[in-house]
């Protein structure tokens, strides 16, 4: 046979799936053999809860990766470029920072309220409360 | 309000879901409890989906994940020059940035000079029968299925599909029968053990077109 083509195979939301897909998923990553071919499962941390051993083996086959929180200080570089500029004044940077939590989804919400609902006065640098961690990115009409 | 069987979404629903139907605005109606008119749209079509999750639009900076991208790419070069398979996980919380790092993946292998085959599955949170509902998108992917082909073109495609990557395979050999399941591929057929030889068989599979 000549050229094989290499395949990546993406499965979103893992946590979703049923055993029997885990199963499938499992098998294919401890079995195949003779093709060029990269799993890449993503999933909440939940998967572990249900399937402690998920991801564990076979040695060099399987490997997890585990997304952290953001540092601060890319979290910083973060707001500064979805606002187009830094936050440095009045406290309103650290209360961004601890509003954000590292969490990309977050920073961008975060930093789409401001925005939209004029609290950021982008001459003067000056940032308002921002909205509680989890609200919900609804925006308000204008 | 909006013919019957047709889907109407309000504002928040609308710009969360923009990027994957198409909707056409209504003018805005009174609702109980509100004082002012909302608007709202109807969802006209999906846009399709080939494999592949259809742009969200401009993306947040990717930040941060280099070491992880890192890892990815390093997976994806073993594989490729063992030949072999790799499976990463990919775990963390919602927002954390699991798809977008994905993204990043696939940036990546588009760059790459070899010609190299990237298919998406999604997991869904509901319903029963939907075992391998992920598994039936990247297949709908592969055989070039559109949603609104009809059992018999999906019957035709599928069939296709397994002659052209399949050694030795005739032409017939996709069961026709309910021809609906063609179309939802994710239902549930056989037992757990169904897959049984699937991955094991892929040095059966010639290239992916």
């Amino acid at each position: 046979m000549a050229a094989r083509r290499p395949l990546v195979l993406v499965l979103e939301d893992l946590h979703w799936a049923d055993d029997a897909l885990l199963a499938f998923v499992r098998h294919l990553a401890e079995e195949a053999r003779g093709a060029s071919l990269l799993v890449v499962a993503t999933t909440r941390p939940e998967l572990f809860d249900r399937d402690p051993d998920w991801g564990q083996g076979p040695p060099g086959r399987a490997t997890t990766v585990t997304l952290a929180p953001l540092s601060d200080a890319d979290t910083t570089r973060l707001i500064a470029a979805l606002l187009g500029r830094a936050v440095a004044r009045d406290g309103a940077h650290a209360t961004l920072l601890g509003r954000i939590g590292g969490n990309p989804l977050y920073a961008e919400q975060v930093c789409r309220m401001l925005d939209d609902q004029g609290l950021l006065e982008r001459e003067t640098g000056r940032c308002g409360s921002p909205p509680p961690r989890r609200s919900c990115p609804t925006r308000s009409r204008r | 309000m909006a013919p019957v069987g047709s889907v109407l979404v309000g504002e928040a629903t609308y710009r969360a879901t923009r990027g994957l139907f198409d909707y056409q605005p209504l003018p805005p109606v009174r609702v109980k409890g509100k004082a002012e008119p909302l608007p709202v749209w109807v969802a006209a079509s999906a846009r399709g989906r080939l494999g592949v999750a259809v742009d969200q639009g401009p993306a947040t900076p990717f930040l941060g994940r280099e070491a992880e991208l890192g890892q990815l790419q390093r997976s994806y070069a073993t594989a490729r020059d063992e030949g072999s398979v790799r499976l990463v996980t990919v775990s963390g919380e919602p927002g954390v940035g699991k798809s977008r790092l994905v993204r990043e993946l696939r940036a990546f292998v588009d760059a790459q000079p070899e010609l190299i085959a990237w298919r998406e599955g999604h997991c869904l949170p509901y319903g029963e029968g939907i075992s391998f509902w992920a598994l039936g998108e990247v297949l709908k992917a592969q055989a070039g299925i559109l949603e609104f082909d009809d059992p018999a073109t999906v019957a035709a495609k599928l069939a296709d599909m397994v002659a052209a990557v399949v050694e030795g395979a005739g032409r017939a050999p996709v069961a026709r029968d309910p021809p609906g399941a063609a179309a939802r591929p994710g239902q549930r057929h056989g037992g757990q053990d169904g897959h049984a030889g699937a991955g094991g068989d892929l040095h059966r599979l010639a290239p992916l077109p």
